[in-house]
Formats: structure tokens, C-alpha cells, sequence
């Protein structure tokens, strides 16, 4: 898979996660940049990456880190009731709040599932944690949402 | 969730991403037609897909070329500045080149 390619079929998804992580335009897009740029530069050493999508977004998401840690911003203090509120016209309102009584890598975790089709391998490789752990923040988070859809359908 | 909910969910989730294997599906088709507790969980699975549709964000088609383009430039740039300072090296008499390494500091860093 050539540079372009690889950029056509997944920088939809790479945009998509940051927004929902930033809810930040200028900043998603500065990130965005960055990622790429990052993979264009070593496009050579990219030939066995089995899953791009997952590679990309780890990327993504370890540059998000960074660029956080440097602005003195750490990632468990994004304030998620904030971007829900700002992101109400693109998203379901009722979920966002489902979704702000998750902890942030639970958030992330059922983001990845459902909107990205991710497995939970692949969950562990973007959040470098333990595959074992993300299996069990997943029941939690799809257990507090299965609770959610049943209580909203009363 | 209990350990049987959460096999079932697995695959509820699995068959929602389209990621069953073939013996999966097969063990799907039957409990779809004899687990009501499948069945259950297979439409809350489907419900938070469907729910979940309205928070991806696209990216829009101006700010997909605005990147491709900084970054497939940059990297152009990039490449002509390697070539071009090792033509200036080739090419410059040797007297200039303590002017050079200066100019290259400044300029080149910067770029």
C-alpha cells in the first residue's frame, strides 16, 4: 500500500478519534498532520503492519499524548462534559452523557469498538495497555451502556 | 454482566463489526433462532451501533487536501533542501564554505 492509499482509506478514522479524544478542529488537524507526516517519512519500514487502521490511530494517539503533555494538559483532565456540550449539533446528546460517566479510556475503548470496528487487541496496542485489561474496561463500559439502553427504552 | 452475558455479547459485538469467523456464524445462526437472551443482547449491541454512528466527526474535504498536501510538501521540501545543500557543498570554493556552514546553520535549522 502506497503513501496515498494508506492515507484515502484511514484518515477519516484518524480524524474521527481525535475529535472525539480533543474536540479540537485546529488541534485534530495539527495532529492529523503530524501522524502522517510521521508515516510518510518511514514509509519504507511499514511494509508487515497487519492492521494499518490500529497502527495509525496508536500514532495518533501517542502524538495526541505528547502534544497534551507538552501544553501541561494531562489526559484524564480533559473536561468530557465540555465537549459534549460543544459537540451536540454532530452527536446524540443522550449518549455523550452515557459516555461522560465512563472514565476516559473506557470512552475511548467503546469508541473504538463500535465506530471503528477495533478489537480489543488492537484497543491495547493504541493504548499500550495489556490486552486482558482493555477486555475487562470493555465489559464495564458495554455493561454501563447496556444499562443505559435499557433504562432510556422504559 | 455475568460470564455467559459476556460470551454472548462478544459475538453480539463480533457479528455487529462483521468480524465473525465461519464456525461463529454458524453458532450465531443457532442461537438467533433458539437464545432469547441473545437475541436480547444481540439488539442492545445493535442499538449502541446505531447510537454510535452520530459521534464520528468526518474530516471535510478541504482539510483532507490542506494535510495531504503539508505533508507529501514537506516531505518534497525536504528533499529539495538535502539536494540543494549538497550541490552548494560540491559546487562552492573551499574559501566559502566557512560562510556557508554559517548560512546553513541559520537558515537550514530553520527549515
Amino acid at each position: 500500500m502506497d503513501f496515498e492509499q494508506l492515507y484515502e482509506a484511514n484518515v477519516d478514522a484518524v480524524y474521527g478519534y481525535l475529535m472525539f479524544k480533543l474536540n479540537d478542529e485546529q488541534l485534530a488537524e495539527d495532529i492529523l498532520q503530524e501522524t502522517f507526516l510521521a508515516v510518510h517519512q518511514g514509509m519504507q519500514k511499514n511494509d508487515e503492519i497487519s492492521s494499518p487502521k490500529a497502527w495509525l490511530l496508536s500514532i495518533a494517539h501517542n502524538k495526541m499524548v505528547d502534544c497534551l503533555r507538552k501544553r501541561r494538559i494531562v489526559e484524564s483532565g480533559l473536561d468530557f462534559e465540555v465537549a459534549a456540550d460543544l459537540n451536540e449539533n454532530h452527536s446524540n446528546v443522550f449518549l455523550q452523557e452515557a459516555l461522560g460517566q465512563l472514565a476516559d479510556t473506557e470512552r475511548t475503548i467503546v469508541y473504538g469498538l463500535y465506530v471503528e470496528g477495533l478489537t480489543c487487541r488492537e484497543l491495547a496496542q493504541i493504548l499500550a495497555l495489556p490486552e486482558g485489561t482493555v477486555k475487562s474496561k470493555a465489559h464495564y463500559a458495554r455493561k454501563h451502556l447496556y444499562h443505559w439502553l435499557q433504562e432510556g427504552s422504559k | 454482566m455475568n460470564s455467559r452475558q459476556q460470551e454472548l455479547g462478544d459475538l453480539a459485538l463480533r457479528l455487529v463489526q462483521g468480524k465473525l469467523s465461519s464456525a461463529e456464524k454458524q453458532v450465531v445462526q443457532d442461537l438467533i433462532l433458539h437464545d432469547p437472551e441473545f437475541l436480547r443482547v444481540l439488539q442492545l449491541e445493535v442499538a449502541l451501533a446505531k447510537n454510535f454512528t452520530s459521534v464520528k466527526q468526518p474530516i471535510s474535504g478541504s482539510m483532507k487536501s490542506r494535510v495531504y498536501t503539508g505533508v507529501t510538501g514537506s516531505a518534497r521540501a525536504g528533499l529539495y533542501m538535502d539536494v540543494f545543500r549538497t550541490v552548494l557543498k560540491k559546487t562552492l570554493p573551499q574559501a566559502a564554505q566557512p560562510a556557508f556552514k554559517l548560512i546553513e546553520r541559520s537558515v537550514f535549522a530553520n527549515g
